[in-house]
């Protein structure tokens, strides 16, 4: 079985997720050096698929928490690195990854307030072209 | 289908092989299901640790997405839950009725025009 079938299958099994561009190539910077891709790769699908499950509700999980102004940030932690991916909801309750950054080790509280503008930005935009 | 989901693993994995590709991603998928399920009921992962026989550590690694799974702790996991556990190899399983994206290469949006999204089965349900 090659690789496109393997992703395939992983598509199958998940529901469809949207996501910036942005988002992905942040993701991307951050896992490309650090060895640390097939972990992040597992842990970005147990969350997605956490949060394609569970919806706004997914914040009971203590991987996930509301930042306010309807953004809300999933965590991915392993021993080598610490993760934020932001996300909100578009009108039809589908979730959508907006923007990732690297947290330092060992820290659980974020300040994300250096980031919550550029979020709240794309959203503002994904919006406008869903609604487009 | 959406093949925006399949541009992001896609993108995400281009060091992997398919083998670590399916690995990770059953590991993934197994833990978001056992999270899910312990958040259901109520539990602790001390608590859910005890349901399992094992330590608190020990649940807190299946949910991680990295603990290697072996097929005995996920037949415990499947009777003790009474989530129904499939066979992870099935040679005549139909496959997925739809084909990679025409186009799958970085820089495309996800912001296609919406699709039509595959039946989910809510395989946990409560004890």
């Amino acid at each position: 079985m090659d690789k496109e079938s393997v992703l395939l299958q992983l598509v199958f099994l998940l529901r469809p997720v949207r996501y910036c561009r942005e988002m992905l190539d942040e993701l991307l910077s951050l896992i490309a050096e650090a060895g640390i891709e097939p972990k992040v790769f597992a842990l970005l699908i147990t969350r997605i698929h956490q949060l394609n499950a569970m919806g706004a509700q997914a914040v009971r999980l203590k991987e996930f928490e509301s930042i306010g102004d309807g953004l809300f940030s999933m965590h991915l932690t392993g021993k080598d690195f610490n993760l934020r991916i932001l996300y909100s909801f578009l009108p039809s309750r589908e979730p959508v990854l907006l923007l990732a950054f690297h947290e330092r080790a060992g820290k659980n509280k974020t300040d994300y307030s250096a980031h919550t503008d550029a979020a709240k930005a794309r959203l503002t935009k994904l919006k406008g072209e869903y609604h487009g | 289908m959406d093949n925006g989901t399949y541009t992001l693993l896609e993108n995400l994995s281009q060091h992997m092989t398919a083998e670590e590709v399916l690995y990770a991603g059953m590991k993934g998928l197994v833990a978001a299901e056992i999270s899910m399920w312990r958040q259901k009921n109520g539990m602790t992962q001390k608590e859910f640790g005890k349901l399992m026989g094992v330590s608190q550590g020990a649940v807190s690694r299946w949910e991680s997405g990295e603990e290697n799974f072996t097929l005995e702790t996920l037949a415990k996991i499947s009777v003790r839950l009474n989530i129904p556990m499939q066979c992870p190899l099935a040679a005549d399983q139909q496959k997925p009725g739809y084909t990679k994206p025409a186009a799958s290469r970085s820089g495309q949006n996800s912001h296609t025009s919406a699709t039509r999204r595959p039946t989910w089965k809510n395989a946990a349900s409560s004890v």
